[in-house]
């Protein structure tokens, strides 16, 4: 028995071995920045300092010292911040794609800042411009938004430990806490355990389920527009409108757009044309044609800024 | 059957853990996933997709389909089998063989003596042999064999395919067993030898495309279905070049097939085909080859089918 069961050990590290290097060698999964929850905000950031390559990437990717991925100019005035989820952080396409870098050479004259993370919901996207006014104090912020991204921010909606949410009946911010923090430790430490974790989905497929479901509240139309209403309240009290631009995907839900209006947030919606947005073919994010299409919406909102019409002010 | 019974029935003595038994169960059940995980699942996706749109292929490509299909069904079953096989042998149980390299059998006797041999076993002892079994006059052995056929398709579901195929094969054994010859093919086929010889070999393909031929009543929906799939096989078409969407699927599965078969021809006179394979040569090889049966699990994992019996 002694024997059977040290020589099956031994061959298990070897198959181990084997196809971690088969894994590394051949790339077959992306490299995924390590994160930290910053312990004043609570904001998810990533480890300052890192790089590594997205899946089928050529490009790498880098997260700079401000723990976040992109474009990070803060040279010029004025400066505007790009602020939501792996749309803005874009991290499967080279960063000529992303939206700082496509204005950037349309703008040469002003500084942009991304500060894209995978997840951020509303008030985490509110919450990060916050966390900017502290450390670059931007002119404006653009804050990239899909409808689930505000049912996302309200407690009473959905849990997401995660994410930085409102409790909106205590007008409480909640903290992001870091989920799984030990199996996130071995899998970003063994590339084969996080292959085979996203090839045999065993229990990511209930997240992912959680997550659709989730989704698919978050998508109807009857959502409960009493409780976003309150949200937006609570927003105008807390935050600097002023400086809050609201840039809202494709399709997204009229009245939630009329409400962050009547709520006193400017906003523009891009609009789909032609053959949609080119989403990548490998997710559903936008592939660099979309984020050119993205980039040509958001240029004559910035020159409408930046040139103001005469007697208009910033 | 008889003999699996008693055989658990006394097992109730103290077993002890035998290294040797372990390993040969491990190996078995590593090959029992490699058989359904790799050359079933793969198989299935093809042979779905061609199944499901029959119309839209030509004669050529139809029978790429009831190729894979072929192999799929072998891989579910064989593949189970040799799982479940695998496991008891690491807890001290041996099983009886039930797969015995059918897809090599000179004619369609042989073939069932080599396939499903659990099941088979059972009807032959519990229904041929109480109505008579190959005794007594020709009408009588004619009808005890369609009994047995029919009975084994409709033991598979309530489908006028299942009957069809029951009868289909009891066509295909009947001729074997009033001639006599049912029993002329017991040993292995090439015994001792690396290849076949030309008679073999033709008796092999013989015996492989009835089956082929058989097994497209028993993937078809209907009986409709299976006519106009054998129509479009038997139609010009057939000398076309056979088009597939999904080509690259289609080359892999095929390059896997081939080298499954090689491999299951090598072992096609032990238990299962991996038993000896590589046992004189040193651990190294040994693990090396285990470890490729391995990572082809991972890198080439179809797209998880439900195993077919789970329908019947």
């Amino acid at each position: 028995m002694i024997k059977f069961i040290s020589q099956l050990t031994l061959f298990a590290i070897i198959t181990f071995g084997t196809g971690e290097l088969i894994v590394r060698s051949l790339k077959l999964t992306s490299d995924i920045p390590q994160r930290l929850v910053e312990p004043e905000t609570g904001l998810q950031l990533y480890k300052p300092g890192q790089s590594g390559y997205f899946r089928n990437a050529k490009e790498k990717w880098h997260v700079n010292d401000y723990g976040m991925l992109g474009v990070a100019d803060t040279s010029k005035k004025p400066l505007f911040s790009f602020i939501g989820d792996s749309y803005i952080e874009n991290i499967m396409n080279p960063i000529s794609c992303n939206q700082g870098f496509l204005l950037q050479s349309h703008f040469e004259n002003y500084s942009f800042f991304e500060a894209g993370r995978s997840g951020v919901n509303f008030i985490e996207a509110l919450e990060i411009s916050n966390y900017l006014e502290t450390i670059i104090s931007p002119t404006y912020h653009l804050i990239y938004l899909g409808d689930g991204d505000f049912k996302e921010s309200i407690i009473s909606q959905g849990r997401y430990t995660d994410r930085v949410q409102v409790d909106l009946d205590q007008k409480l911010i909640l903290k992001a806490k870091m989920k799984s923090p030990l199996a996130k430790r071995i899998l970003y430490s063994s590339k084969l355990l996080y292959y085979l974790y996203l090839r045999f989905p065993l229990f990511i497929d209930k997240q992912n389920k959680g997550e659709t479901i989730n989704e698919n509240i978050a998508k109807k139309p009857n959502f409960d527009i009493s409780e976003i209403s309150k949200l937006f309240n609570f927003c105008s009290s807390r935050y600097n409108l002023n400086k809050i631009i609201l840039v809202f995907h494709p399709n997204a839900n009229d009245k939630i757009i009329e409400q962050t209006t009547l709520s006193g947030f400017k906003n523009i919606l891009l609009r789909e044309h032609n053959n949609g947005w080119g989403l990548s073919k490998y997710d559903g994010h936008w592939s660099c044609y979309g984020h050119k299409e993205a980039t040509k919406q958001v240029i004559p909102l910035i020159e409408s800024i930046v040139k103001p019409p005469t007697g208009a002010h910033l | 059957m008889k003999e699996q019974l008693i055989y658990f029935l006394n097992s109730t003595k103290k077993r002890t853990f035998e290294y040797n038994k372990a390993v040969d169960g491990l190996r078995q059940l590593l090959w029992g996933l490699f058989k359904k995980i790799v050359i079933a699942d793969n198989s299935a996706q093809i042979a779905n997709e061609i199944f499901n749109n029959s119309t839209e292929y030509s004669g050529s490509t139809l029978v790429l389909g009831a190729v894979f299909f072929t192999f799929q069904i072998y891989g579910d079953f064989s593949g189970y089998s040799d799982m479940a096989i695998g496991i008891s042998r690491l807890f001290g149980f041996k099983l009886k063989q039930n797969f015995a390299a059918p897809y090599f059998s000179r004619d369609i006797a042989e073939f069932w003596r080599r396939w499903h041999i659990s099941l088979s076993t059972w009807f032959r002892d519990y229904l041929y042999i109480p109505l008579g079994g190959s005794r007594g006059k020709t009408y009588m052995k004619v009808r005890n064999t369609f009994i047995i056929f029919i009975t084994s398709g409709f033991w598979h579901g309530a489908n006028w395919t299942f009957i069809v195929w029951g009868a289909l094969n009891a066509l295909y054994f009947l001729p074997l067993l009033l001639q006599k010859k049912n029993k002329i093919h017991s040993d292995v086929v090439a015994q001792g030898k690396l290849l076949p010889n030309l008679k073999e070999f033709y008796q092999i393909s013989k015996t492989f495309s009835l089956t082929l031929i058989a097994w497209i009543f028993f993937r078809a929906d209907n009986i409709g279905h299976a006519w106009s799939f054998l129509k479009t096989i038997f139609s010009k078409s057939l000398f076309t070049f056979p088009h597939f969407s999904e080509k690259d699927l289609a080359v892999n599965t095929s390059i896997l097939i081939i080298i499954f078969l090689i491999v299951e021809w090598l072992g096609r006179e032990n238990q299962y085909a991996i038993e000896k394979l590589g046992l004189n040569k040193n651990r190294s090889i040994r693990w090396l080859f285990y470890l490729m049966i391995i990572i082809s699990l991972f890198w080439f994992t179809g797209q998880e089918q439900q195993f077919i019996y789970f329908q019947f």
